[in-house]
């Protein structure tokens, strides 16, 4: 049996390590595109702050891969899938059979049509080449803008103002982190990201990037022009979803599987970042690990079952905690139980839905945070526990 | 008992505190650790983590 597994993210390498678990004898193959082997994303923004080195955001190296018997080959992008002769073609013309595959495209970082994208100080973030070179460009720069400000924009954003240059976010929503927080807390969130040296143009879309052959600026469609040195845009992910449309796969938020992460093609699986599972598409790590286990379980033979991912991110901003999961409900559409103190920087917020927690925004103060996540994820009733809830006595869940 | 820490994200499990909400109580090696068990940051497993150096 040979397993190919296309792309070393975190959903490809969970899947090889469980097709090992399930298979001792069968052939693995890795190809990803990338040269370094797996690596965490997340840790590249402290990366861009400069407080870990490459060799630290390595978390399987080269003797992981020997021992478990899995060959990954390096800076090896596949170009096209055959699907009658089962054959995977790499760039370089090489091909090889395989008898299960596995689709771990992971995502790309979308760029929205904005002129002047293409010039000399304009980064997107998404892999660690990325990220060398937003450092290196960094030296020599002063004002960075982050256009977005979602989770990402504002951790990397915050990593650039460690290193000493002043930040502005541009977020096209009235409120930061659109989908972790409401406009109440947000109006906190604003506050204290001021305090910390942030810049905010919210509700301010962007026009059009100036300057020659290098960016000297945003212009915002309000007329109003920020200068600046160099500009990441972080507008969210697309999946990296090529390879399976050359398949003829369809293609929603994502690559649909199924509960056992199958495709539509017999023999072929796709996980993480690049599907879409019933009608999530959820671009986080702790799901896209399950999704690759559950993958490569099944691939060797196996009989596991994806169940879903309770959506939940945690900011991490040294000094600011917070987290947010599950429906945040910004509308205000369901009945919910909220503690805020402005000046203490908190706002705390659970969304119920008749006798269940359905999400909760937990900003400030995230004590009772696995519990209440728990909660949610089991669907757990409520109905006799709202009293001591609404007092924020998480303990009773 | 030896501390571990999430190659994902850097979070160091310190057995002397455990990770109570985690259901982790103080004084849980890690090895004791359950197999579902996360890390409470980054919600990476326990094969992501590695002997704190
Ligand atoms: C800076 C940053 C911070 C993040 N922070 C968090 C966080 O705090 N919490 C969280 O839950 N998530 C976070 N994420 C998201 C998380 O990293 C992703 O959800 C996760 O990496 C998805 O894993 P994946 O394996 O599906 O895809 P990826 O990690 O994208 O891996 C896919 C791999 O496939 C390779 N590839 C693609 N096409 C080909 C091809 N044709 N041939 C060969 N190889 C190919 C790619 O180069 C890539 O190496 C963050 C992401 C970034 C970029
Ligand atoms: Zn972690």
């Amino acid at each position: 049996m040979h397993y190919i597994v296309i792309g070393n993210g975190v959903a490809g390498a969970t899947a090889a390590l469980n097709i090992r678990k399930t298979d001792a004898e069968g052939d693995i193959t890795v190809l990803t595109d990338e040269s370094r082997p797996f690596y965490s994303r997340i840790r590249l923004i402290r990366y861009l702050a400069g407080e870990v080195d490459e060799k630290k955001l390595v978390i399987y190296k080269g003797d992981w891969y020997e021992r478990n018997r899995i060959d990954l080959l390096l800076e090896s992008p596949v170009d096209s899938i055959d699907t009658e002769s089962r054959e995977v073609v790499i760039t370089s013309g090489r091909t090889m059979k395989y008898d299960r595959l596995l689709l771990a495209t992971g995502a790309v970082s979308f760029v929205p049509p904005v002129p002047g994208s293409r010039k000399k100080g304009v980064f997107t973030l998404r892999t660690l080449k990325d990220a060398a070179a937003i450092r290196d460009y960094a030296v020599n720069a002063g004002r960075v803008v982050l256009i977005g400000g979602g989770v990402l924009g504002l951790e990397a954003g915050n990593s650039l103002r460690k290193t000493g240059h002043p930040v502005s976010v541009v977020e096209f929503s009235p409120r930061l982190l659109p989908r972790q927080m409401d406009a109440e807390g947000a109006v906190i969130l604003r506050k204290q990201m001021e305090d910390m040296g942030f810049t905010f143009y919210l509700g301010a879309k962007s026009k059009e990037i100036t300057g020659g052959d290098k960016v000297e600026g945003l212009l915002l469609e309000d007329g109003r022009e920020i200068r600046c040195d160099m500009i990441i845009i972080s507008a969210g992910i697309r999946p990296n979803a090529g390879l399976a449309e050359k398949l003829g796969l369809k293609i929603n938020k994502g690559l649909s599987v199924n509960d056992g992460m199958e495709t539509a093609i017999p023999g072929i699986y796709a996980a993480g970042d690049l599907i879409e599972h019933r009608g999530s598409f959820y671009g986080i790590w702790p799901a896209s690990e399950k999704q690759g286990e559950t993958a490569g379980i099944n691939m060797a033979g196996g009989d596991a079952v994806y169940n879903g991912t309770v959506p939940s991110n945690i900011l991490k901003i040294a000094g600011i905690d917070l987290c947010a999961a599950g429906d945040i409900d910004p509308e205000g559409r369901f009945e919910s139980i909220v503690s805020k103190d402005e000046e203490k920087y908190i706002y705390r917020k659970l969304v119920i839905s008749g006798n269940n927690i359905t999400g909760c925004i937990l900003y400030g103060d995230i004590s009772g945070r696995k519990r209440i996540i728990r909660a949610i994820d089991e669907k757990r009733d409520i109905g006799g526990i709202k009293t001591e809830l609404s007092r924020w006595n998480t303990e009773v869940l | 008992m030896d501390k571990y820490e999430c190659s994902v994200c850097g979070y160091i499990y310190d057995p002397e505190i455990g990770d109570p909400e985690g259901g982790a109580a103080a004084g849980t090696p890690f090895e004791k650790l359950p197999d579902e068990w996360v890390c409470p940051v980054c919600g990476a497993s326990k094969d992501q983590f590695e002997k704190a150096g």
